[in-house]
């Protein structure tokens, strides 16, 4: 049985406004969260500019400096000893970082700076200070490196998780930037009362139809080991949201569906009116009129039928002819032999009829089978209700007649029935064409609606929009455009190997879904549960000792069984060496 | 300087069972107003208590509904007013009721409890809910099946489709607060409603 995705409760009772009172404290969470605020919003600690200095100096030195110098601790760390590696771990060391920019600001003026990536940088007069924590004058190196996707992220080494209050969640970026600033050689530091304001240009993947998504301002910090929150990203579109020149607005499926509606109607009426068409140009036979045999409760009479009036509506006297004579034919065909039976309960019959010597008489007909006999005597007039009837031989011969002109008549009566089945069957395979051929139309223009962004009703596809992020930058680091994501639920067990069979146990794993701008890493060992989202492309790629890259691709996640709950993978562990930034994503692309 | 104590006493004048549909009868004025306590809050975070005040038992409420628990939901209300007070800075004022931003945090927070702890999410329907929404799906079938079919129905929706009907036609939020909650546009929240309900109303209709 299927498990219900939601738990839908009916009428449950909440709690008395009483009840929900009892749980206010506004006391409480406002020491809660004047406590979590080491920085933003709560007054700011007083700090003293040799801390500042002696902090940023060892930080630098420590990790994120040798980032931007190239600077390798190389023979000085254990990969496997968690203590010893650094928070900021470049995995591959001679992978000098690429697309370092510098500019130069005067520190009493301060500046605007357009970097060549297009992130601008609006340096405060008298901002830097050396480490005497002396105010400086004159030229000073900005240096920056933006850090836009998970080859930069990977690279870096910089760690993309986030620890908040015991839960780890991983870190979707929207752009990082890494800024310093240099005079002579030596590394300066931001006045507490200044910060350089910042417009980073990057990307995110949105659902179409999105509002900017909320992302946070964090600043690396590398002696807690963690990143602190400092504030709200105040992210802008910068690009159009992708669109076709199909349709004018969100409505446009909607109309597309009332459109489907009434061609689909139209089809229908149009085969519906060929079908009737084809019916009556395909007339239904006769049926032969069965002969009556006298009733001898009745009374009867012979008499000679040499004229017969057929009652009509026809008024013009030359239709009123042909229309008898054709009806004198059919009844001396018919009825050649038959005898007129008094229709019983007739207030107008009596015996003394049959002896009177009458004039003359008409026989009428209403066409339908009832006639009428009129007796004319002088100004008198007797109608009488009749019928024709046989009696003896001549009945018998009239039914085996009768049984022969009914069997042909069943046999034309089938043959138009499959004439007009067969007229349906075809009519019936040109609608289906005709609907399909106008579905099919339809169905594109939705589509291209659909892959425009126009609509994402029906998928969970996302789109990449152009975005700038703005900031303030109060200490000199690592800043990261970003939101704190939950990992992914996960019941796969993991083993590692590649195509010579080598074990994999110990070193850092690093996995990437193409949808979201992360790397998460897990160190590899038999049985370790591997979290990524199995509906979206997943890369995943180990560096080895031997600093080559070893891979587990897109199209070899499809084919794992996660039924069984656990999978061997087997990496391609690429023999080329890397020592570029270029090199790097040529092995670790998603196509 | 308006005091604290007046400004609480003109925001909380409202003693009703605060629902998020009772945020769509505030008026300008109203919202004019709550923005003059919200910008004395960003920057004095005391100041923030009477919108705790005002908002904590809808808060409250829309958390009860989808969880179902009164000391999780306590829990959770916290959770989205601490939020509430570290983002403070970062509110704009976009002319609706404080109180669609609050849902809005408080929509993620149950979002994410449920990531965490792994387990079915509540839908809470009164009768009344369930009578008005089955009047917009057009449903005409025999009233006792009502409860059944909807159940299945509601199961077939998404996380984010289920969320919109809530929003609009269980707590009658207007489009534009719901579009804020959601993260959506007006219009994308409009006719992702309009859709939803299109494709309820043929299920719930279909087999009778």
């Amino acid at each position: 049985m299927k498990k219900d995705n939601y738990n839908i409760k009916f009428n449950q009772t909440p709690p008395s406004h009483d009840a929900i009172k009892q749980h206010q404290d506004f006391d409480g969470l406002l020491n809660e969260y004047n406590q979590g605020q080491g920085h933003g919003d709560s007054p700011k600690p007083k700090r003293k500019i040799g801390k500042i200095i002696r902090r940023i100096a060892y930080a630098a030195a420590a990790a994120i400096g040798l980032l931007v110098l190239g600077i390798s601790f190389k023979g000085k760390k254990d990969k496997n000893l968690a203590s010893d590696i650094p928070y900021v771990n470049p995995p591959l060391e001679e992978v000098i970082p690429e697309d370092v920019q510098t500019a130069k600001v005067e520190a009493n003026q301060g500046g605007r700076i357009v970097f060549k990536s297009g992130t601008i940088a609006v340096v405060p007069p008298r901002a830097f200070a050396n480490r005497a924590g002396e105010v400086i004058g004159g030229d000073v190196n900005i240096v920056i490196k933006e850090y836009h996707d998970y080859v930069d992220f990977f690279l870096s080494g910089i760690p993309m998780d986030y620890d908040s209050l015991g839960t780890t969640y991983q870190l979707e970026s929207a752009g990082m930037i890494e800024i310093y600033a240099e005079q002579d050689g030596h590394r300066l530091s931001l006045f507490p009362d200044k910060s350089i304001d910042i417009e980073l240009k990057s990307s995110v993947m949105v659902k179409p139809g999105s509002t900017e998504p909320n992302f946070n301002i964090y600043k690396l910090n590398e002696n807690k080991k963690n990143w602190e929150y400092v504030t709200k990203d105040k992210m802008e579109f910068i690009d159009e949201e992708p669109s076709i020149e199909v349709a004018g607005t969100l409505d446009t499926e909607e109309a597309i569906e009332e459109a489907r509606e009434e061609k689909t109607k139209a089809i229908r009426n149009a085969m519906s009116v060929q079908l009737s068409a084809f019916e009556q140009s395909t007339p239904m036979p006769t049926a032969p009129k069965k002969p009556q045999k006298a009733n001898t409760d009745n009374p009867t009479f012979d008499l000679k039928v040499d004229k017969l009036i057929v009652q009509s509506n026809i008024s013009a006297e030359e239709n009123a002819i042909q229309k008898e004579e054709a009806a004198l034919r059919e009844f001396r065909n018919r009825y050649a032999k038959s005898i007129w039976e008094v229709m019983p309960g007739q207030a107008t019959w009596s015996p003394a009829i049959a002896n009177t010597q009458w004039d003359d008489y008409d026989i009428t007909t209403d066409g339908k089978g009832q006639f009428t006999v009129t007796f004319i005597k002088d100004n008198n007039k007797v109608d009488v209700k009749v019928k024709p009837v046989l009696v003896g031989k001549d009945y018998n011969e009239a039914m085996e007649k009768f049984n022969q002109e009914f069997s042909t008549y069943n046999t034309k009566v089938a043959e138009r029935k499959l004439k007009i089945d067969n007229k349906k069957r075809d009519l019936e395979k040109i609608k289906n064409v005709r609907l399909a051929a106008e579905n099919k139309e339809l169905d594109e223009k939705i589509a291209l609606l659909r892959k425009a962004g126009l609509d994402d009703y029906a998928s969970n596809e996302l789109i990449k929009r152009e975005v700038l992020n703005r900031f303030s930058v109060s200490r000199l680091g690592i800043w990261n455009c970003d939101r704190p994501l939950p990992p992914y639920a996960s019941n796969l067990s993991g083993k590692f190997t590649d195509q010579h069979n080598d074990d994999y146990d110990g070193l850092i794993a690093f996995i990437v879904d193409k949808n979201r701008n992360s790397v998460a890493k897990f160190t590899a060992q038999e049985g370790v549960n591997i979290q990524f989202n199995n509906e979206s492309e997943n890369l995943m790629w180990f560096v080895t000792k031997e600093n080559k890259i070893a891979v587990f691709r897109p199209e070899e996640f499809k084919k794992i069984n996660h039924r069984l709950g656990r999978h061997t993978f087997v990496m391609d562990l690429v023999e080329k060496d890397v020592s570029s930034e270029n090199d790097i994503r040529e092995i670790l692309s998603f196509d | 300087m308006i005091s604290n104590l007046n400004l609480s006493q003109s925001l909380v004048g409202q003693k009703t069972r605060l629902m998020p549909s009772k945020s769509n009868h505030a008026s300008e004025d109203e919202i004019q107003l709550e923005w003059t306590v919200i910008q004395k809050a960003q920057a004095d975070r005391q100041y923030f208590k009477p919108l705790y005040t005002k908002y904590h038992e809808g808060i409250f409420l829309f958390v009860f509904k989808r969880v179902s628990d009164e000391s999780l939901s306590a829990d959770i209300t916290s959770q989205v007013f601490l939020k509430a007070l570290q983002k403070l800075d970062n509110y704009k004022f976009k002319g609706v009721p404080f109180s669609a931003w609050l849902y809005r945090i408080a929509s993620n927070e149950v979002v994410q409890h449920y990531r965490n702890v792994k387990k079915t999410r509540v839908v809470s329907i009164d009768d009344e809910q369930l009578d008005h929404f089955a009047e917009e799906l057009e449903y005409s079938d025999l009233k006792h099946k009502l409860k059944d079919k909807m159940v299945s129905c509601l199961n077939l929706l998404k996380e984010e489709e289920l969320a919109l009907i809530e929003l609009r036609y269980f707590e009658q939020l207007p489009f534009k607060e719901i579009a804020l909650i959601m993260g959506l546009t007006e219009s994308n929240a409009k006719v992702k409603t309009y859709r939803i309900t299109t494709k309820l109303s043929k299920i719930i209709n279909r087999s009778k």
